[in-house]
């Protein structure tokens, strides 16, 4: 219900149970997205909760949206980009970590070349693999995944011939 | 979508359906956005208050530091400075010396003013702060000795400026001028009775201001 020309009655209840049934059913695509990129829990779930914070203060924006599933879409692969980058300028985390992290799964519930898959997805950019996971992990085209990531869909077949080409690298090299 | 090979595909998409299937934490699930409120918000309010303080002390500070502060007057206007220039001994000078026009700041002149037109200076008018010893002179002990001073005190207690108090050439008034939180002064005289050379001395406090004309008005003037 829209109370005014300004915006939505945040304290409406049928708005505020319309906002509890986007996040129910999008909260685990988010974090699956989010924790494809950034492929750390603690910092996928971080950048989930930002993300529904942001749509909590943007319904106006969120429920004009074509499709506010979309909207999610967007605002949280851009947080993840730019969390990431903004970790990775302080040093964080460090490679070693990021390597040992890769080969310290346990073996028993991943196979070997999931681990290796692992290992090599996280030698891609964010930008590589925000790429990669909404198209083949999503299903996004190329002109949506540029939508999503502000970008040309040039520039979103770029980062996914890239992106694979390390991954062939990887492990071809493992 | 690029080409990719069959292998690298079939991998990359069992990793990335690993991936979302990984269970939804818990935290995250009862995660409800409209509890949480701004961080921005709270440190705007934070840098706010302690702008708000920062002024209040300062303004707190400049008013005790105002308060502790005496009535000095105005400022001289001109960048003339506050300061009072330290006298030096000067031998007497003809009448034509007339004082200068007053300024804020600096100790009135009283009573007579400045010389009369025809008065022999025996002191030329001399700013001064606190004691100091004057030129010495010599007048015949007919002479009518005129003293004339002020001073401006920069405290509230009453201060006085006694004038050759110590010196038994001189027979007149001592007590010349008084002050009492502000400008305030007055005039003296005397005879020079023993005829001999006399020294003057001013007795006041070190941070009173003061203003001094000795001369002899020989009632020549027109």
């Amino acid at each position: 219900m829209i109370s005014s020309a300004a915006g939505y009655d945040r304290s409406d209840p049928a708005r505020e149970q319309l906002f509890d049934e986007t996040v129910n059913i999008e909260s685990h695509r988010l974090f699956a997205i989010a924790l494809s990129i950034l492929r750390d829990t603690g910092e996928a779930q971080d950048a989930v909760q930002e993300t529904l914070v942001r749509a909590w203060r943007s319904q106006d924006s969120l429920f004009r949206a074509d499709s506010p599933s979309r909207w999610l879409t967007r605002v949280c692969v851009n947080h993840c980009i730019s969390r990431r980058r903004y970790l990775s300028s302080r040093g964080w985390p460090p490679l070693e970590l990021i390597e040992r992290a890769g080969s310290l799964r346990d073996p028993g519930s991943h196979a070997q070349s999931a681990i290796d898959m692992d290992r090599a997805y996280r030698r891609l950019s964010l930008k590589q693999r925000a790429a990669i996971t909404l198209t083949y992990g999503h299903g996004y085209s190329d002109g949506e995944c540029a939508v999503l990531m502000g970008c040309r869909p040039g520039t979103v077949r770029t980062h996914v011939a890239r992106g694979l080409a390390t991954l062939r690298k990887e492990l071809r090299d493992a | 979508m690029l080409d990719v090979d069959d292998r690298l595909e079939s991998d990359l998409r069992s990793f990335l359906d690993a991936i979302k299937a990984e269970p939804l934490p818990r935290q995250l699930a009862e995660f409800r956005p409209a509890t949480v409120r701004s961080k921005n918000r709270l440190l705007h309010r934070f840098v706010g208050a302690v702008g708000i303080a920062v002024v209040a002390a300062a303004v707190v500070l400049f008013a005790i530091e105002l308060t502790g502060h005496p009535n000095n007057g105005s400022p001289i206007p001109g960048g003339q400075s506050a300061a009072t220039p330290t006298p030096e001994p000067t031998p007497p000078s003809p009448a034509s010396s007339v004082a200068p026009a007053h300024s804020p700041g600096t100790p009135p002149y009283l009573d007579e003013g400045p010389a009369p037109p025809g008065a022999r200076v025996l002191i030329p008018v001399t700013y001064g702060t606190g004691p100091m010893t004057l030129p010495r002179f010599t007048a015949s002990p007919t002479d009518n000795i005129s003293i004339e001073l002020g001073c401006l005190s920069t405290s509230a207690a009453v201060s006085t400026v006694t004038v050759n108090e110590y010196d038994p050439g001189f027979v007149g008034d001592t007590l010349v001028g008084q002050c009492f939180g502000g400008s305030g002064g007055s005039g003296g005289g005397g005879t020079n009775g023993l005829g001999k050379t006399v020294t003057m001395k001013i007795q006041a406090a070190p941070t009173e201001k003061w203003v001094i004309l000795v001369y002899v008005d020989t009632g020549e003037g027109p």
